[in-house]
């Protein structure tokens, strides 16, 4: 019903248009009722004159009826409403300087809400760029019922008894020195266990993940470069890959997450762009390395 | 004509949806005097009421039009009834025929009453 209304309403919009011919139309389908009528009065026997005069009273006002057609055709509320807006339109032009203080007033309203919005969805609403998001939780120890980075022995006593999770993995940050032919650089690094990224369920871009044994003292030769890291120092040429720079290191090139950008180079050399990797969430380091639980803190 | 009964809108436009199943094709004139005619000449008909009625209907999509020639070869625009009318009377008649059987009740002899 409400369907038909709304659709009642479309036409009577689509009659504000070629409404002479409507009215044409209008004027044409009531003279040829009034006919009708004057001619079934005549075969009834009254008098040419008598015949219009009867039919015209009974039918009431011509005009009157096309005014009540008109008006439930159109509208005057379709009518009202552009008549007001013409009216707006031209008071906002009268008057520019009230005219640009409106307008400016609405684009700072628009503007501060859209970037306050854009901040609060970015750190409160974006699921992980993970495949099952809503599965992954940070666990934090208290000190003084504040949270706290937790100690290696508490991670691997709540690692061994934990029965509430499918993985419970630890990492810290630190910093390394990269090499390269170009130039050596400082990197933000995150050292983690080996069961990280099995846990996040992101799969390698390049290579392989870390292996349980890998997180053992002495195996730890294994490097992850996250894929931006990849694309920014390196152009993304698999050529980076090699141990040269590492020579005691295998290299793969992480996750890469959606929306992060690539930037590709003809030759294998390393881009001696910027130097500072910028730090971003859910990708906040530029080397990985898996790490004995026992050395993260 | 004064003794004759004014009609009001609702059923108007009911009167007109089943006029026009009745007859199929119909000018507006032919409706007025059809409802006329039902009615046993106490109802009358003007287009004051009768065509703003029609073009609702039209709008509604319960009606839709084409121009045709008369019988007396005038030209006119004749009126039939889509199939959303067709559902539309169905409705609105078994809503009529409810309301009609309510009020007899109350005007019923009151022994009628259980």
């Amino acid at each position: 019903m409400n369907l038909r209304r709304f659709r009642a309403w479309g036409v009577r919009l689509s009659g504000m248009f070629n409404k002479e011919r409507r009215d044409r139309e209008l004027a044409e389908e009531l003279e040829s009722h009034l006919q009708m009528h004057v001619e079934d009065n005549l075969r009834s026997g009254m008098t040419a004159e008598e015949a219009r005069r009867r039919a015209l009273i009974e039918l009431g006002g011509l005009e009157a009826a096309k005014e009540e057609c008109r008006s439930r055709r159109g509208g005057p509320a379709v009518e009202n409403l552009l008549r007001s807006l013409r009216y707006a339109l031209r008071t906002l032009r009268r008057d520019p300087g009230f005219t640009s203080v409106a307008v400016l007033t609405l684009a700072l309203g628009v503007g501060a809400t859209t970037a306050i919005f854009s901040v609060v969805y970015a750190t409160l609403f974006e699921p992980l760029p993970y495949p099952k998001p809503d599965q992954l939780v940070m666990v934090w120890s208290k000190a003084d019922q504040r949270r706290n980075s937790v100690s290696a022995d508490d991670y691997l006593e709540w690692k061994h008894r934990s029965k509430s999770f499918q993985y419970l993995e630890a990492w810290s940050g630190g910093t390394f020195n990269v090499a390269t032919d170009e130039r050596r650089e400082q990197v933000q690094a995150a050292l983690m266990t080996p069961g990280f990224f099995r846990m996040t369920g992101t799969p390698m871009f390049l290579g392989r993940d870390f292996l349980p044994e890998e997180g053992e003292a002495g195996n730890d030769y294994v490097v992850v470069i996250t894929h931006r890291m990849w694309s920014r120092n390196f152009g993304c040429h698999p050529r980076s890959l090699r141990t040269r720079h590492w020579p005691r290191r295998r290299l793969s090139v992480g996750p890469r997450h959606a929306g992060e950008s690539v930037r590709r180079q003809r030759n294998g050399r390393a881009c001696s762009r910027g130097g500072r990797l910028r730090v971003a969430r859910g990708d906040p380091a530029g080397l990985l390395y898996p790490c004995p639980a026992r050395q993260l803190s | 004509m004064s003794d004759k009964k004014e009609i009001w809108q609702g059923t108007l436009a009911l009167m007109v949806l089943k006029t026009l199943e009745a007859m199929g094709s119909l000018h507006g004139y032919g409706v007025a005097r059809r409802i006329e005619q039902t009615s046993g000449g106490l109802l009358s008909i003007n287009y004051g009421t009768l065509y703003p009625a029609l073009i609702k209907l039209e709008q509604e999509g319960y009606v839709s039009s084409e121009w045709g020639v008369s019988d007396n070869n005038r030209r006119a625009k004749y009126y039939k009834l889509t199939r959303a009318g067709r559902r539309q009377l169905k409705r609105e008649a078994r809503e009529w025929e409810e309301t009609a059987a309510i009020l007899a009740r109350f005007f019923a002899p009151a022994e009628e009453l259980s």
